[in-house]
């Protein structure tokens, strides 16, 4: 029946049309490190380290785990590490960035204006004004005790290092 | 009828097809096949629990078509030197054939759309010369066909879809259905020994009516949707004028017609009639089932299945549709599709007469889309070719092969914010 | 319409509601222009830096900062340990330590952490303060306020797009803002995050504290006491969801790390060291109980 043909030609067509190796995605590592493992779990042994933005071909996932390969090795890696797009660079307000600000800014600030009326903003809350407190000054004094991704790294790994100790 | 070429009433509005302009961008391109996707405002027209898995919060999309159809009818008048000559019938349409826009808002997502599913400008403009008549040893000089019809369905309205589950969810449309038609016909026959024929006949309709819309959708898992739609058009009012103005010189006695005495034995004598009736004729259910396999973020097929029910008139109707979404760049679509436009009607019997043509339809689409960062602008084109047989003769037994050609461009906009 | 297409219809929609399985979501269905298009831009990130400082400061405006320097800066190299493995490359985080008496931890956007000096008072080592700064660093990774308060680029919201408008301020702008910050402090404060959210917070949590080498059962130790101590948490402190469900997904989520190492460190030295003040015998009641 011709019908039937057509059916069959669609799903032939259809089929042929999948590109080869559709199911390897590439992934982007988002953490500062993400360990690379013999097999998809934390118990396997950790074969490398994968470092931030690193690029990887990933064909299988095994609960929570991609099967990368990047550089020739391969191994596992978790989900929750990688994404699908690159890695957005960590926070400077460079110039660059700030002329991006300053164009879009000039461009949107009306219809967010008009967005916000438009919603009825409640114009004073009867809540307690406590709320509004800011301390400034303790935010600062919090800041400077920030330490370096550096300095973080060697806290672990003198953390592991005393475990191994014992 | 005395005479061998008056136009058989049966086929001048797209009655006997249901998929007569694709609608939306995406899913246009992808052939129809958007029961389980539907994740767009196109979604309010194909499955309405699809908007509820839209990737956007607010999502606008419009899409223009500009679409020719060609319908000829083969070898349908014979002249005097036994050629035989083709029926041609041409339409050609520009419209805004999709808008919508989807919001979310409450538990579920809100959508507002405007659908044109079918919308038919055709065009008949043909001369016949010594065309052979029934009337012994006085064919027909000259024939003169002037046809001008158009015909358009519109949608309106809201839809609500709700997840209820990740992987599962509901929807509704509630269209308001116009659908507006006006049929010109003008035929005018000379025979050579200079009696003449001629009709003239003049249509409009209008028709109101709901068209609600139920959908579902559900993800058995992440690789696969399922979708299901139930939908029917109750016609609530409706309001046919028809116009009938017509002289015959070449009787040569008197003859009756569903009663009527036609009698031009006064020369000046010219029938007028004028009707008014207000027909509501609903349109059969459909059910629609579609499947979509997301192989990988860069790819997927889908598939639909869809059935229309019988009624008086018309046929039970399968059809089906398949397509294909590739990636091949982040921010570039290709879309194929295939899909079936079968018609309602019976085959055509060899032992009857004024039967309602018979063409079943077959098309491939074929679209790009490029998207920037909150937009998408799409680009579309389709072809169809249909095969079946006609009547086109009234009171005759003799069959046309006939055929159709459509081809539609597509051009669409999304905009996501 | 005929009653075996409608029986049809019934049936089919009857099993998918049964049979349904919840959680897999639309992962699949997100085609890669979606996915891409959602990608964190540096904006995106600076946004939520921009907005989750102003919210540290509102936080540290009603509850002061404990300031020792020794101990704040232990805090920030445990959380800043953990915070190597974080998925938050726009991130900075910050950690700090609050004067509070009361047990609970708090994140606001762009990598403010904070925690009690009542929490880490009930906390035994450093695993298990790994484990509660690794959830915070995750409701950061996961832009779960951003989500719920609508920073994001492309969320229909008064503050939608906000670090494009940073220099735009207009008065209707600071008033979305303003209220920004209340809905912030109340979702941190009073209504808690969508328990989803929480849960997705406990997974990658405890996973990073995994990476960092820390005993997986930092988190479910701690949550125990925690109960144990204060049996009504649950029900006046809504920063967290009822901690039976949270309890019971975090050993599901353990069973699921089943091979990683049992062992790990727990850094009770150090966290003792570090936290000396809090932990004088003389202080610390039988129960655990900080003195006010």
């Amino acid at each position: 029946m011709k019908f039937l043909r057509w059916i069959l030609f669609a799903f032939c067509l259809v089929t042929a049309l999948r590109p080869a190796g559709a199911a390897a995605e590439t992934v982007y590592v988002h953490s500062r490190i993400a360990p690379l493992m013999a097999g998809p779990g934390l118990g396997y042994r950790r074969i490398g380290e994968l470092r931030l933005g690193d690029m990887l071909e990933a064909d299988r996932l095994e609960s929570g785990w991609y099967h990368v390969v990047l550089k020739g090795a391969n191994g596992w890696v978790s989900r929750l590490m990688v994404k699908e797009f690159p890695p957005a660079g960590a926070v400077k307000i460079g110039r660059k960035d700030k002329e991006r600000l300053a164009r879009h800014a000039r461009i949107r600030p009306s219809s967010l204006a008009s967005t916000a009326a438009a919603r009825g903003l409640r114009a004073e809350r009867n809540r307690s004004n406590l709320r509004l407190r800011t301390d400034y000054e303790a935010l600062e004094k919090m800041e400077g005790y920030r330490v370096t991704p550096r300095q973080a790294r060697s806290f672990v790994m003198k953390g592991t290092q005393d475990v191994a100790g014992n | 009828m005395l005479l061998g070429a008056s136009l058989n009433d049966a086929g001048w509005a797209d009655d006997q097809h249901y998929v007569n302009v694709l609608v939306g961008n995406r899913a246009g391109t992808l052939g129809g096949a958007y029961t389980a996707l539907a994740d767009d405002p196109s979604g309010c027209y194909y499955n309405p629990a699809g908007i509820a898995f839209a990737p956007y919060r607010s999502f606008s999309a419009s899409m223009n078509v500009f679409q020719r159809s060609v319908k000829t009818y083969e070898q349908a008048l014979a002249d005097t030197g036994g050629n035989l000559h083709d029926w041609q019938q041409e339409s050609s349409a520009l419209l805004p054939n999709f808008f919508g826009v989807i919001k979310n808002s409450g538990k579920g997502v809100l959508g507002l759309s405007y659908a044109v599913p079918d919308a038919i400008n055709r065009r008949q403009r043909q001369s016949f010369h010594s065309i052979r008549s029934n009337l012994p040893g006085n064919p027909v000089e000259n024939f003169t066909i002037d046809i001008n019809d158009s015909d358009r369905t519109f949608l309106f309205g809201p839809s609500y879809a709700v997840r209820l589950k990740d992987n599962l969810s509901l929807g509704g449309t509630l269209y308001v259905y116009y659908r507006d038609r006006e049929v010109v016909r003008n035929q005018l026959l000379r025979f050579e020994q200079g009696q003449h024929y001629w009709i003239n006949y003049y249509e409009t309709r209008q028709d109101w009516g709901l068209r609600p819309m139920l959908g579902m959708i559900w993800e058995p898992d992440e690789k696969w949707a399922l979708g299901l739609t139930a939908t029917k058009t109750f016609v609530t009012s409706g309001k046919l004028k028809q116009q009938t103005t017509f002289r015959d010189s070449s009787a040569a006695a008197p003859y009756v017609i569903d009663g009527i005495t036609y009698d031009f034995s006064d020369t000046d004598t010219i029938y007028f009639s004028s009707a008014t009736s207000h027909p509501t004729d609903d349109l059969p259910l459909r059910l629609t089932l579609g499947a979509s396999y997301f192989a990988s973020p860069r790819f997927l097929v889908c598939m639909d299945l869809s059935f229309n029910q019988a009624d008086d008139g018309r046929e039970a109707t399968w059809n089906v549709a398949a397509g294909a979404e590739y990636y091949p760049a982040d921010a570039i679509a290709l879309r194929i599709g295939l899909y079936s436009d079968r018609a309602n009607t019976p085959a055509l019997s060899s032992k009857a007469v004024n039967q309602q043509e018979h063409i079943d339809i077959y098309g491939a689409t074929l679209g790009l889309a490029v998207f920037s960062q909150q937009s998408s602008l799409s680009l579309g084109i389709g072809y169809a070719k249909g095969d079946g047989e006609a009547q086109i003769v009234a009171d005759s037994l003799t069959i046309q092969d006939a055929t159709i050609e459509n081809l539609t461009i597509f051009l669409a906009a999304g905009y996501s914010f | 319409m005929s009653r075996a297409i409608k029986s049809a219809l019934a049936l089919v929609a009857g099993l998918a509601l049964v049979l349904a399985p919840g959680g897999s979501g639309d992962c699949g269905r997100r085609r890669i222009n979606v996915v891409k298009n959602r990608q964190e831009s540096p904006a995106d990130w600076q946004t939520e830096a921009w907005f989750g400082r102003k919210l540290a400061a509102r936080i540290l405006g009603n509850i002061p900062l404990w300031d020792r320097p020794a101990a704040n800066r232990y805090l920030n190299l445990v959380g800043g340990g953990l915070a190597l493995y974080a998925p938050a490359p726009g991130a900075v985080f910050t950690f700090g330590i609050l004067d509070s008496e009361k047990a609970n931890a708090y994140a606001t956007p762009g990598g403010y952490i904070f925690v009690t000096r009542g929490a880490i008072a009930r906390m035994r080592n450093e695993a298990e303060l790994a484990a509660v700064l690794g959830h915070e660093i995750a409701h950061v990774a996961c832009h779960h306020m951003a989500k719920s308060l609508g920073l994001n680029r492309h969320q229909d919201s008064a503050l939608g797009g906000m670090a494009v408008l940073a220099g735009g301020a207009t008065g209707s702008f600071r008033q979305a803002i303003s209220q920004g910050l209340d809905k912030g402090l109340e979702i941190l404060l009073e209504t808690g995050y969508r328990r989803e959210q929480e849960l997705e917070a406990d997974r990658l949590g405890m996973q990073l504290a995994v990476m960092a080498g820390y005993r997986k059962d930092g988190l479910t130790n701690f949550l125990k006491r925690i109960h144990g101590f204060e049996p009504s948490a649950s029900r006046n402190d809504k920063s967290h969801p009822v901690w039976k469900i949270r309890l019971r997904h975090l050993e599901e989520t353990m069973d699921e790390l089943a091979k990683a190492p049992e062992a790990g460190r727990t850094g009770e030295d150090r966290f003792h060291e570090a936290f000396a003040s809090l932990f004088d015998s003389d202080s610390v009641d039988a129960a655990g109980r900080v003195p006010e």
